[in-house]
Order: C-alpha cells, then sequence, then structure tokens
C-alpha cells in the first residue's frame, strides 16, 4: 500500500514535470497575445513584468527574457520621453543578455542588443551617437551575419537609416530600400515556433506607405 | 489512455489542494511614496502582477502552503517574504527600500563644471568646445564662456575669480602640465597647446576642489584623455594657414590602439590679409607639431595609456619702442616643447582601484630682443600613484602620493640663474553618503618643497544636500598652497619664501534636468602670504622678495543653459561679479589687480538648421574693464580700461566627400568690428600714451575638415563584443 502512493507520487510528479511544457506554451501564448493588444507604454511595461515573472520560474527558456526586453524597447518608444530610456532600457539589457547566454549566437536576440542601444543613443544623440552608434551597427551586422534572411534585422536597420541624415550615412532613399528588402524576407520567413518571434511585417508596411509619399519631415541632430 | 487517465488524476488531486488565494496591497517607498509599475510574484510560479497608478496591487493564486512573495521594481532593493497561502484572500502591504545609486544620488559640485561624455547632466560636453564660437577649438576659450573664468587682454592663461593667471593648473590625466600654452609675447594672443578631443572629459573646478590636487590657488582644469577608440579612424584639416591630419588604428584583438597626427601652422597668408596694428610682423609664425599615442588594455579593467607630443615653432617681430617713439625693436621667439605622460589602470580588486603615472616635459624659449639673448628652459618630471577604495557603496576613499622635480633655467645675456626643485605631496580623502540625498567630502593633502624647506598641510571638506528630485545646495571650504613662481625662486637663499596661500568658502545651488541647467555660485577667497618685491637700493636690477602680500576676491556667478525651449537650439548665459583686492608684487597698497573686471557677461547660441545641415553659433561678450596703471594718476591702479565687446559667430556645415563626414566651417571674430582696447600703456615719463589692444581687431577663418571611418571594412565575425562594457 505504502509502495503504491510512493508510486503514485512518482507518477505525478513526473507528469506534472511533463505538464510544464504546456503549462509554459499556454501562458506564453497567452501573453503574447496580451501583448498584441497593448496600445499603452503603461501596458507594455505590465507584460514585460508578466514575461518577466514566467522567465523567472523558467529560468532556462531564452523566450520569456527575450519578450521581456521587447516589451520594454517597445515602451519607450510609445512613451516617447527619452528621460525614461536609461532606467527602462537597463532592465531590458539585463534581460537580453540573460536571453543570450541561454540562446547564444542567436540572429533575434542579437537584433533585440541593437535596437536596446539605439534607445539608449536617443537620449542624447550628440553625445553617445558617436561611439553607441557604432557598437549598436555591429550587433545588427552580427544578426545579419548569423541569420542573412531575418527579416526583423533589415526591419530595424532600415528604421534608423530612415532617420538618419544623409551626411550621417542614412537617408530616406537608404532607408527605404532596406525595408523593401525586409519585406522579402519576411515573405519567405517562416518562424520556428507560434512561440518565436515573429513581429515586424506590419510594421514594415506601414513604413513603406510613408517611402511612396513625398519626402518626410528631417529630424536633424538635436 | 493509461497516461491521460493518470494526468487527470493529477490534475483533480491538484485542483482539490489548490484552493484559489487572492493577494492584495499597496506598494510604496521608504519615503511612502507609491510605486507604480512593480513587479509581483510568486517565486517559481507564473502568478503575479504589476502594481498599478496608486501601487495598488491584486492578483490570485492557486499556490498553496509556504510559498516566496516577491517584488522587484528597479532602482529599489528586491522584496521577498515568506507567505502563508491559505484560501481566501490577504492584503500584504510592502514598503521597497530605494537603493543607493550614484545616478540618483547627490553630487558634490561645489566650485566645478564638469564636462565629459561619461555623466548626465553634464554642464559643458567636448564638443560644445570645438562648436563654441570665438573659442576657436582652445579648450580655454570654452572655459572663457563659463562663470569666473577669463582671459585678460592679450596675455595667455586663464584668469578665474579674482586669481592671477599662474594661479589655474591644467592637469592632464591627474598630473600637471607645465606651460599648457603656446609661448609667445607680449600683445601676439596666444592658446592651448592640446587638442580638445584628445579628452573625453573636462572638470574645470572654479575653487575648493579635491585634496587631490594642489599647487593652484584658485583654479584647476582637469582632463582625462580618451580610453580605447571606438574603432580605427583617419581625419585630414585643411585652411589656408594649418593643414592637419591623423590617424588612428585599433588592432583586430580590440586590446591595442596606436595613433597619431602631425600639423603644420603658417601664419604668412594671414599676416598678408590682416595687418597688426600694434606692431609688424617680419617674420610670421610657423608651428609644426607631432603627437602620438599607444594604448593597451591589459585586462578587462586594466588599460596602459601612453601621449607624446612634439612641438616646435618660431616668429619675429617688430614694436615700437615705448620710450623713443620713432625707435623700433625687433623680438624674436624660437619655442620647443616636449610632453609625455604615461599612465595605467587596473582594477586590483573588485572594490580597489589603482592609478599609476609618470610624466615628463620640457619648454624652450630662445627670445632676442633687441639684439639680446634671453632664454628659458623648464623641465618637469612627475610620478604619481593612486588608489580608490570603495569600503562601502557609501563610503569612498581616494588616496595617494605624487613627487615632481622642476629644473627652471634662465639666461639672460651672460647672467644665469638654475632653481631645482624637488617637491612630495600625499592626499586621502572620503567621499561618505550619509544617506541618498546628503554626502560629504573630507580630505586632507600634505606638501613639501625642498626649495622652500617648508610642509603644508591643507584641509578640504565639501557637502552636498540635495533639496528636490533636480536640484540640490553645495558648500565647500578648503586652503589652497602654492609655491611662488619660479622667476622669485632664484634668490630664495638670501629670501626664505614660503607657500602663498589661498582659503576658499563657496556655496552654491543648482537646478538641473536633463535639458536645462541653472546655477548660482557666491564665493569669497581670501588670499595671504602672496609674493611681494621691493627696489634694492642702488641696483635697479635686483629685488627684495617676501611673503607680505594679502588680498580677498567674492563674487557671484551665474550660468543658464537651456537647450529645449528653442528647436535646434541650445544656448547658455554666463554672468560672474566679481569684487577683489590684493597688494602683491610691486603693489604700494591693496588695490583691485590689473587683471580684475568688475562685470563679465557671456551669452552662447547655437542654433542647428537640419534643412542646410548647418549650424550657427556666436558668442557675445561682455566686459566691463581692467583697472591699468597710468602714472598721471595719483591713485594707483585708478584707471579703467574701455568695456569691451565682442561679437564672434561661426557656421559649420556637415556634408559628405566622397562618402566621408565632413564638416567646412567659417568663423568670424568680432564682427561688428567693436574696439579692443585692453588698456593704455605709458612711456617712462608718463607723456605717450599708447593703446594696449587686440593686435588685430576682426578676423575671418575658414577650413575643412574630413573624417574618414575604418570600420565597414572589418569582418563582423571577427568582432568580440564585450557585454561588460554595454
Amino acid at each position: 500500500m505504502k509502495n503504491l502512493f510512493t508510486l503514485i507520487g512518482f507518477i505525478c510528479i513526473s507528469t506534472i514535470a511533463i505538464a510544464q511544457s504546456p503549462k509554459f506554451n499556454d501562458a506564453m501564448t497567452k501573453t503574447l497575445a496580451e501583448m498584441d493588444t497593448c496600445t499603452t507604454g503603461d501596458q507594455f511595461m505590465a507584460i514585460s513584468n508578466k514575461f518577466e515573472r514566467i522567465a523567472l520560474a523558467e529560468k532556462n527558456q531564452w523566450l520569456p527574457f527575450y519578450y521581456a526586453a521587447l516589451s520594454r524597447v517597445t515602451a519607450i518608444f510609445i512613451y516617447n520621453d527619452v528621460s525614461k530610456n536609461d532606467v527602462i532600457l537597463e532592465v531590458a539589457e539585463k534581460h537580453a543578455l540573460t536571453a543570450d547566454s541561454l540562446q547564444p549566437n542567436n540572429s533575434e536576440i542579437y537584433v533585440l542588443r541593437s535596437m536596446i542601444i539605439g534607445g539608449k543613443i536617443m537620449v542624447d544623440p550628440m553625445t553617445r551617437g558617436q561611439q553607441l552608434g557604432m557598437k549598436s551597427m555591429m550587433l545588427m551586422s552580427k544578426a545579419m551575419s548569423i541569420d542573412a534572411n531575418n527579416p526583423r534585422a533589415y526591419y530595424i536597420t532600415g528604421q534608423s537609416l530612415f532617420y538618419t541624415p544623409p551626411q550621417f550615412g542614412g537617408g530616406v532613399d537608404k532607408g527605404c530600400e532596406m525595408f523593401n528588402t525586409a519585406k522579402a524576407k519576411y515573405g519567405i520567413f517562416v518562424a520556428a515556433s507560434p512561440l518565436h518571434p515573429n513581429w515586424g511585417e506590419d510594421q514594415v508596411d506601414e513604413m513603406l506607405k510613408q517611402c511612396t509619399k513625398p519626402a518626410p519631415p528631417v529630424d536633424g541632430g538635436n | 489512455m493509461h497516461k491521460i487517465f493518470t494526468l487527470t488524476i493529477c490534475l483533480v488531486v491538484a485542483q482539490f489542494l489548490n484552493a484559489q488565494t487572492t493577494i492584495s496591497g499597496t506598494i510604496i517607498d521608504n519615503k511612502k511614496n507609491t510605486l507604480p509599475g512593480a513587479n509581483v510574484l510568486i517565486q517559481d510560479t507564473y502568478d503575479g502582477t504589476t502594481s498599478d497608478i496608486d501601487g495598488k496591487y491584486t492578483f490570485t493564486t492557486t499556490e498553496t502552503g509556504k510559498q516566496i512573495l516577491v517584488v522587484s521594481f528597479v532602482g529599489y532593493g528586491n522584496y521577498a517574504d515568506t507567505i502563508q497561502l491559505t484560501s481566501g484572500s490577504m492584503t500584504i502591504d510592502i514598503e521597497l527600500k530605494e537603493l543607493f545609486n550614484e545616478l540618483n544620488a547627490v553630487v558634490i559640485t561645489a566650485g566645478a563644471f564638469e564636462a565629459s561624455d561619461e555623466k548626465k547632466n553634464t554642464i559643458l560636453k567636448p564638443l560644445d568646445i570645438v562648436t563654441t564660437a570665438g573659442a576657436e577649438g582652445d579648450i580655454y576659450g570654452a572655459l572663457e564662456t563659463l562663470p569666473g573664468a577669463s582671459k585678460v587682454g592679450n596675455d595667455d592663461g586663464l584668469y578665474v575669480r579674482g586669481g592671477s593667471d599662474y594661479e589655474t593648473k591644467t592637469i592632464i590625466d591627474g598630473m600637471v602640465v607645465n606651460n599648457p600654452f603656446y609661448s609667445t609675447l607680449p600683445d601676439v594672443p596666444s592658446r592651448g597647446r592640446f587638442q580638445p578631443f584628445l579628452f573625453k572629459g573636462t572638470i574645470f573646478s572654479t575653487g575648493g576642489y579635491s585634496a587631490e590636487f594642489g599647487q593652484a590657488l584658485s583654479s584647476a582644469v582637469i582632463l582625462n584623455t580618451e580610453d580605447m577608440p571606438e574603432f580605427s579612424a583617419s581625419g585630414i584639416s585643411l585652411a589656408p594657414i594649418f593643414v592637419g591630419a591623423f590617424h588612428t588604428h585599433k588592432f583586430k584583438n580590440e586590446k591595442t590602439a596606436l595613433g597619431g597626427g602631425i600639423n603644420y601652422t603658417n601664419l604668412a597668408l594671414f599676416d598678408n590679409v590682416y595687418e597688426p596694428s600694434t606692431f609688424e610682423w617680419i617674420k610670421s609664425v610657423e608651428a609644426g607639431d607631432a603627437n602620438l599615442f599607444f594604448r593597451q588594455k591589459t585586462s578587462k579593467t586594466g588599460i596602459f595609456k601612453v601621449y607624446a607630443q612634439k612641438e616646435t615653432s618660431n616668429f619675429k617681430l617688430r614694436t615700437p619702442d615705448i620710450d623713443s617713439v620713432p625707435l623700433t625693436d625687433d623680438i624674436e621667439l624660437g619655442n620647443n616643447y616636449n610632453y609625455v605622460n604615461a599612465s595605467y589602470r587596473e582594477l586590483l580588486k573588485p572594490k580597489w582601484g589603482m592609478q599609476l603615472g609618470v610624466s615628463y616635459s620640457s619648454n624652450n624659449d630662445n627670445i632676442i630682443a633687441d639684439g639680446f639673448d634671453i632664454s628659458r628652459n623648464d623641465q618637469a618630471a612627475q610620478a604619481k600613484v593612486a588608489f580608490n577604495n570603495e569600503i562601502t557603496p557609501k563610503i569612498k576613499l581616494r588616496y595617494g602620493t605624487e613627487y615632481q622635480n622642476q629644473q627652471y633655467h634662465q639666461q639672460f645675456g651672460d647672467l644665469k640663474f638654475d632653481v631645482t626643485e624637488n617637491f612630495i605631496a600625499g592626499f586621502v580623502e572620503g567621499d561618505i553618503f550619509i544617506t541618498n540625498d546628503l554626502a560629504g567630502r573630507i580630505g586632507v593633502r600634505a606638501e613639501n618643497s625642498a626649495i622652500l624647506d617648508e610642509v603644508n598641510l591643507a584641509p578640504r571638506v565639501s557637502l552636498a544636500y540635495k533639496t528636490g528630485k533636480n536640484s540640490q545646495v553645495s558648500f565647500a571650504y578648503g586652503d589652497f598652497y602654492q609655491t611662488p613662481q619660479p622667476n622669485y625662486l632664484y634668490t630664495t637663499a638670501i629670501y626664505p619664501l614660503t607657500y602663498e596661500k589661498a582659503t576658499h568658502y563657496i556655496g552654491n545651488y543648482q537646478y538641473i534636468t536633463n535639458d536645462r541647467t541653472f546655477r548660482i555660485e557666491g564665493y569669497y577667497k581670501v588670499y595671504d602670504n602672496l609674493i611681494t618685491q621691493t627696489d634694492v637700493v642702488d641696483n635697479p636690477f635686483v629685488f627684495e622678495y617676501d611673503n607680505e602680500g594679502f588680498g580677498y576676491a567674492r563674487g557671484i556667478d551665474l550660468f543658464f543653459r537651456d537647450r529645449k525651449s528653442i528647436k535646434y537650439a541650445d544656448y547658455w548665459i554666463s554672468y560672474s561679479f566679481l569684487d577683489t583686492k590684493r597688494k602683491f608684487i610691486d603693489y604700494p597698497e591693496s588695490t583691485t589687480p590689473t587683471f580684475a573686471a568688475q562685470h563679465i557677461l557671456s551669452l552662447v547660441y547655437k542654433h542647428y538648421f537640419p534643412t542646410i545641415n548647418t549650424q550657427i553659433s556666436g558668442t557675445y561678450r561682455y566686459i566691463s574693464g581692467w583697472p591699468y596703471y597710468n602714472p598721471n594718476n595719483p591713485q594707483f591702479l585708478g584707471d579703467v580700461s574701455p568695456q569691451l565687446h565682442n561679437l564672434a559667430i561661426s557656421a559649420s556645415y556637415l556634408t559628405s566627400l566622397w562618402g566621408n563626414f565632413t564638416v567646412i566651417f567659417l568663423s568670424w571674430d568680432n564682427a561688428p568690428g567693436f574696439d579692443q582696447i585692453y588698456g593704455y600703456e605709458y612711456s617712462a615719463d608718463g607723456l605717450t600714451q599708447f593703446e594696449n589692444k587686440a593686435p588685430i581687431k576682426s578676423t575671418v577663418f575658414f577650413g575643412i575638415f574630413v573624417s574618414i571611418l575604418h570600420g565597414n571594412d572589418r569582418r563582423v565575425n571577427d568582432i568580440d563584443i564585450d557585454k561588460s562594457e554595454e
């Protein structure tokens, strides 16, 4: 009788251990769906916290760390208040680096890290631009060299080219060219699983609409 | 089938055991402010939530029994507490403790203006120095737009808060630099020898500075050289009077960098266009310099740096003889200058850093004045070691010692004077954060000069208190000693001297946000033991020196900078009020010295026009006038020079040349052509008056700078992106 209970106990434990995977998938799927409905910076911050909770419970999964960081990067663009960037990105960077250590040489994580550096540059482009700009570029090149077909690497590169004045190596034309490349890459991209990064195509379409319009307002170095 | 059955049993059992618990509460900090956005969770589960705008949270969990409730929020210490979950609802209010964070903490700022890329809220950044109109790319020219600092007439040197030029010292990587200005002659303006882009940061202290530095009664210009360049680069500068080129190579190992540059200046073309009004060029200024640098990362935290610079320059001019007008004097100057600085920095233990440095400089001036040879040769060698020790995050200790050997040699015809000085100093200083809002710095410096054969002990104290999120007040007090200038030291065997002394009291309030800075600082400075000079009967060439001088300087400095109110514009306003008197050198009584102007106002405005990729910058300066000596006025230094206005304008056009970032710039100093009269000089009989003025009233200068980056050709896969650096 005692042995039977022990046996049932073991079976239960092992079954729950296996069952964690569906639980993880379920939580991630739900949170990703919730992320799609976010519109405000605060909502993205709350979603980041949710991914962080999953990440802290599943310390070997890189995806929740990745999304915790990505939500924060998204939040700073929505807040559009550079005085918040450093504090928010400090945590994003920590999560991105944890993701990187769990999943080394992943193109998506390099894109994310490049975006984080981009957000830091926004705080003070005049002084941070020179050094961090190079770093951001290097991370992006690495992302492309790991996976030449990662559409997000081209989309984000296009973004930074689009808003950089031509004399600093950017320009609307160069940006739009890159968006077209990104669009083509999205066409052939297949995510490894429904949980893996698969975002950006809608935004590229939005940007491509701007490319067909007359020149947008130029944003200067100040 | 069997598996599903087991799973169902297990889940049912779990469900039965896991009755729901609702946990709610409020999250506040130690100042009772509510904290929105904190992450609240049950450890090792997905259960949790984010606190709302009022710091309130509520969530349900199916976990039971003993669990750990965790709350995390950036800038605050993590909260973790074991709770017993029973079905129903629980209320748990949580107080988070703010972490000590240097970015939010109060900063000790009395007396110091900091300009660096690294720290937020700095007042002037390196790029500001080169884009300020009128500064002409000279570090000191840009510092002059800050309150409390000024150049005086055609003199080289920076005069700070009623102090003379020798009271300001320039320090590179912790070590004093002798002769930081190009050698010149009276009436010929000069500038600093070191290029602004060599440095990642500048701290300009107008008083009350750290015990680490001494031998400067008024001010320290603390320059720190760049560490590892981010990438390889080259550049070319071209102007009608100047050519220059540099190259920096960063090796593939990312640990070594080597670079150098050469520059050649010849003012001949310039002098053909602008004829000086106070003298005549016989040979225009011609100067050449070469520099070399080396960087080696010795470990993840260690770096070895070397910088060397060699210069040579010469010119010859003809000035009217002030005592017999139709006659003229020919004066010729040749200068050779060498400078080497090597430093090593390493973290010995996680909380224990070390800096080692050695420097050497030699300066050789050969002057031929009206056929009479004068030569001057200074050599200085310095070695320094300093340690940083973080005892706790709130207590940081810095201590170190330095040794200097200085040799001065002067020769007037056959007359030779030699002085050798051996100088030893030590300092210890502690930064203590009593709370996040209240910090103190207490230090002491001891110095021993062999030539004075005397030890001095200088205490330094600063306090800073944060009065609001963006504002703080600071106070500083300190004693400052300086060995008298070399020309008084040749006779110490006959006339023993002691250190000149200044005591500073400084109070400051500042309000800084990301885009705006306001600061007001009041100071009171007491001078003692200043050098006095008396005639020796029957010998007009020999003087007797004593330390019987004294004086004071007090004033208010105001600074406001705004990068927000006008789009694409950045401007700052500096105003200084100064009241000072002193008795020193040959002054018969205590009076306002020749280098002290009562009111100085600077306005710097920069505007970027994105559509034409051009930055236009203007600097206006007003100086109320300096006292000058008029032998016809019975009151010593009773006359004050006319009010001085200057408006400098510059434009930089950013473009691309063969794919390389290029700047084309144009500067126009004193564009409206205001009179630049600094005072008057008189012949010995007092009958003939000469204007002491800028040799050229207004000048236009243009040039081009092309910068070539070598980043794209490198193979990205070989780059090891160091995570710890980010």
